[in-house]
């Protein structure tokens, strides 16, 4: 049985080439093939050249050009630094960057006066991540760095005297400012140090990232991913949201931006994902992918973030997005880039370039530039404000006109909008009618008796809708089945104009064709997150679409919508069971209506899928689905929850826990295959199937 | 994010030497990252011109030169979107090598680039933490994650 290793050792098997002429040949003197080094000098000549020309300040930049603020829209200013800078923040009329790499660079806290653009090296202060809050700056040092274990040194605004050092009850890993002092996240947990340096509250976990809203602390799980919000007062979890390998993260104006750093996304796929949450609510109101990754900074009803260029690492660009729905604003500005770089082969940066620190405040953006020691300062950008979405509903009226004749129906208003308490119908009778039904696109009849009543009130589906009059005649049964060949469409919008159902389709398939929708187990985690199971499991949903709640609060119902490039493509209806399923991701499927015969696997044998995409548990009807922990792993706890295991005849088992005689022939509570199933499912399914049923009959 | 790491700089002239003894180590790991042979030579070809050329001011070659290459081919793949099976004619693949850097090309990025270090230079975690940027934990989690989508993708493993 082969091992990792050796599946990798057959690469050895490949000849390679004999290159040393080739490296001689690309030594100065010889232009190197390929990847050319940047033609420095030809950079600085540019610099020079524009310097002649004059009052070209946006393309380039003023290097150490410090007083001419408040910068214009884009304008730049550079600031040159003895070493390369690192981590920065801003804050109190100043910015606050680490520079060095190792020990053989200038290292030490560099503080930028953001008026006078005069910058001064603190070289004793060695901390890594700097921060502005509660009326000082700070900076983490750990011991590392030649402090006391973990410490924040809490710093002199205007000079950066060191005026106090707070022990942290273990190693520092990241720090936020707020008006208060600093949340830290170190090895015992998140910690607020106050501007009087005291610990005020520790809050315990394995925490990484942190950001802080009005009243809750986001953090990032240290060790599994994930988004965890806890009350900043008692530190009582408010919200935890999976997400894989979250590696940059933004709080500010009530939202909370989570992305991955080639993390998010899996099989081959090198983007990366940028979730955004309601801090209020927990509610994930998009989740994306991006094209490269970077800090995220929010200022102006604007998300930015700032990145390598992913097409080309020597270069830093700034990406912008809308806050609430994730849509990208614009193209990517790129930071025109002087050719200067000090430390370029010096300290040859990690894989994909060194990371873009990025930092806002005192009217700019900050961004840093490793291999040129430079910060670059730039005015914000001015970029156009997400136009608002279009609705339907202007005009539309409240009430649907329909006449009921004796062999048809006609809707006199063929939009309507719905009420809050549903849809309204004034029916005209020729008399003979008895009912009016309005059948919906996700399987639900609506209907009403008529009466001598005329106005009529039914619940709105949202969903497809066809409206019919109905006739039953005495001594005979309902003409039901007719009546749907005879029923005509009607489009509804909703209340809030958010959708109308007509468009509650989403690439070539309705809704009462795609069964995916309707199981959805009670519990599930994915509650929290349906737009990323939307996203997968819906075709024609793009990457760069923008996926957002959206329509009638109910949980019943609720319905996302699918923005692309600003304009509302598609909605999307969800229904909600409540029946227990089992679920589990896209592996390992247990129904007959997916695959090619994989009911015939199902014998104590999990199958695998592996390339079929639509292989989800909310793909199958039948719903009963293993879930892999390998896969679940690999999805980061996305889209599922923890395998559980299932109690049989008084046997954990896992994979063979709905058949007792696999159950036999396979290892006991393995980890590689689980069910989600409560165990009283469990043993209602075997006591009702027998032992070893075919589990094509399994959800009849 | 983690605070961009920088190894140890040290001199030396024998970077012909160190071709000689790990070119082919960082070939091949460059070829299973990349899964293009052509990237791999231009990567190693540039990295050690570069070292060439800064012969005075390196101290650790070694790291230095890994490093390196592995930046050209990641921004040369990047740029010029080449894809695992244009393959140059020059190049013998066998189909065992092929199916494993066509499995390779399914791991993210980082994943891919911990994996060929790890097994093909040997290297620690703590020294592909260093190389790539990343926390030693992290690297440990890309490695567990990489080495169970390849037995998804290849078969079993004992690991």
């Amino acid at each position: 049985m082969r091992d990792t290793k050796g599946w990798i050792s057959a690469i050895t098997h490949v000849n390679p080439p004999e290159l040393w002429d080739e490296v001689r040949g690309r030594t100065p003197g010889s232009a190197p093939a390929g990847t050319a080094r940047r033609p420095v000098l030809a950079a600085a000549i540019l610099v020079i050249a524009v310097a002649l020309i004059g009052s070209t300040l946006w393309a380039l930049g003023d290097l150490d050009g410090g007083a001419d603020t408040p910068l214009g829209p884009g304008e730049i200013v550079r600031y040159r630094l003895e070493g390369p800078p690192q981590p920065i923040a801003v804050g109190g009329g100043a910015a606050w960057v680490h520079i060095g790499a190792g020990t053989d660079t200038v290292t030490g806290l560099v503080r930028i006066d953001a008026v006078t653009g005069q910058h001064a090296l603190l070289d004793s202060l060695k901390g890594a991540w700097p921060a502005v809050g509660g009326g000082s700056a700070w900076l983490l040092c750990n011991d590392d760095r030649g402090c006391d274990g973990g410490s924040v040194l809490q710093l002199d605004p205007l000079t950066g005297d060191v005026i106090r050092s707070v022990t942290l009850p273990g190693r520092g890993a990241q720090l936020v400012g707020t008006g208060e002092g600093v949340w830290v996240t170190h090895d015992g947990g998140v910690s607020l140090v106050t501007a009087e340096g005291e610990v005020a509250r520790t809050f315990k976990g394995a925490f990484n990232l942190v950001g802080v809203d009005a009243s809750s602390v986001w953090l990032t799980g240290a060790e599994r991913g994930g988004v965890i919000a806890l009350s900043s007062v008692t530190g009582d979890m408010i919200a935890e949201i999976p997400f894989a390998d979250p590696c940059n993260m933004e709080v500010a104006a009530g939202l909370v931006w989570v992305a991955s750093c080639d993390g998010g996304t899996h099989e081959g796929n090198d983007g990366d994902e940028l979730l955004g949450i309601d801090a209020a609510t927990g509610e994930v109101l998009f989740r994306r992918t991006i094209e490269g990754y970077g800090q995220m900074r929010y200022a102006d009803g604007v998300l930015w973030l700032a990145q390598r260029d992913p097409d080309d690492f020597e270069r830093i660009r700034l990406v912008a997005f809308d806050p609430r729905t994730g849509a990208s604003l614009g193209d990517p500005i790129a930071i025109p880039d002087t050719g200067a770089e000090p430390g370029a082969d010096l300290v040859p940066g990690p894989i994909g370039g060194p990371h873009v620190f990025f930092a806002i405040g005192e009217g700019s953006l900050w961004l840093t530039d490793f291999g040129a020691f430079e910060v670059i300062r730039m005015g914000i950008p001015d970029i156009a404000p997400p136009s608002p979405i279009e609705t339907q509903t202007a005009g539309a009226p409240h009430v649907a006109h329909v006449r009921c004749d004796q062999d048809q129906t006609t809707v006199l208003t063929p939009l309507v909008a719905v009420q809050a308490d549903g849809l309204h119908i004034q029916v005209e009778n020729d008399g003979r009618s008895t009912s009016i039904d309005v059948f919906a696109g996700d399987g639900g009849v609506y209907g009403h008796e008529l009466g001598d009543d005329t106005d009529v009130v039914l619940e709105a589906p949202v969903a497809q809708a066809m409206i019919a009059c109905d006739r039953e005649e005495p001594g005979e049964d309902s003409t039901s089945g007719d009546e749907l060949a005879r029923a005509v469409p009607i489009t509804l919008v909703d209340p809030d104009g958010l959708w109308t159902s007509d468009l509650l389709v989403c690439g070539d398939r309705k809704f009462p064709d795609r069964p995916e929708f309707r199981a959805w187990a009670d519990g599930n985690p994915v509650d929290t997150d349906l737009g990323a199971v939307i996203r997968r499991t819906i075709g024609g949903v793009l990457p760069s679409d923008v996926l957002e709640r959206a329509g009638y609060e109910q949980s019943a119902y609720p319905t996302w919508r699918v923005v692309r490039d600003g304009q509302v493509v598609a909605l999307i209806p969800v229904r909600k069971v409540t029946e227990t399923v089992a679920f589990g991701p896209l592996q390992v499927c247990a129904d007959s209506g997916i695959g090619d015969g994989p009911a015939a696997g199902m014998r104590g044998t999990p199958f695998e899928i592996p390339d079929f995409p639509r292989c989800d548990p909310y793909a199958a009807e039948c719903a009963l689905v293993y879930v892999s922990a390998d896969r679940y792993e690999e999805l980061g706890g996305r889209h599922v929850a923890r395998p559980e295991l299932v109690q049989v005849d008084g046997t954990l088992c896992v994979e063979d826990g709905l058949y007792p005689r696999g159950c036999e022939n396979h290892a006991v509570a393995t980890e590689w295959f689980a069910l989600r199933l409560s165990s009283t499912d469990a043993e209602t399914f075997v006591e009702r199937q027998g032992c070893g049923q075919d589990v094509e009959n399994l959800c009849t | 994010m983690d605070e961009v790491e920088r190894v140890a700089v040290t001199q030396t002239s024998d970077i012909e030497g160190l071709y000689r003894t790990t070119g082919d180590r960082l070939w091949w790991a460059l070829l299973a990252f990349t899964g293009d042979p052509e990237v791999a030579s231009d990567a190693v070809a540039e990295s050690f011109a570069r070292a060439l050329a800064s012969v005075d001011t390196i101290r650790d070659p070694g790291a230095w030169v890994w490093k390196v290459a592995f930046r050209v081919a990641t921004t040369e793949l990047r740029a010029a979107r080449r894809h695992t099976d244009e393959h140059d004619a020059t190049y013998e693949i066998d189909e065992e090598a092929l199916g494993v850097m066509a499995a390779l090309s399914k791991l993210s990025r980082r994943q891919r680039a911990v994996l060929v270090l790890f097994y093909l230079d040997d290297r620690p975690a703590n020294e592909i933490a260093e190389l790539l940027g990343m926390a030693p934990a992290t690297v440990s989690v890309h490695l567990h994650r990489a080495r169970r989508r390849l037995r998804t993708i290849l078969g079993d493993d004992d690991a």
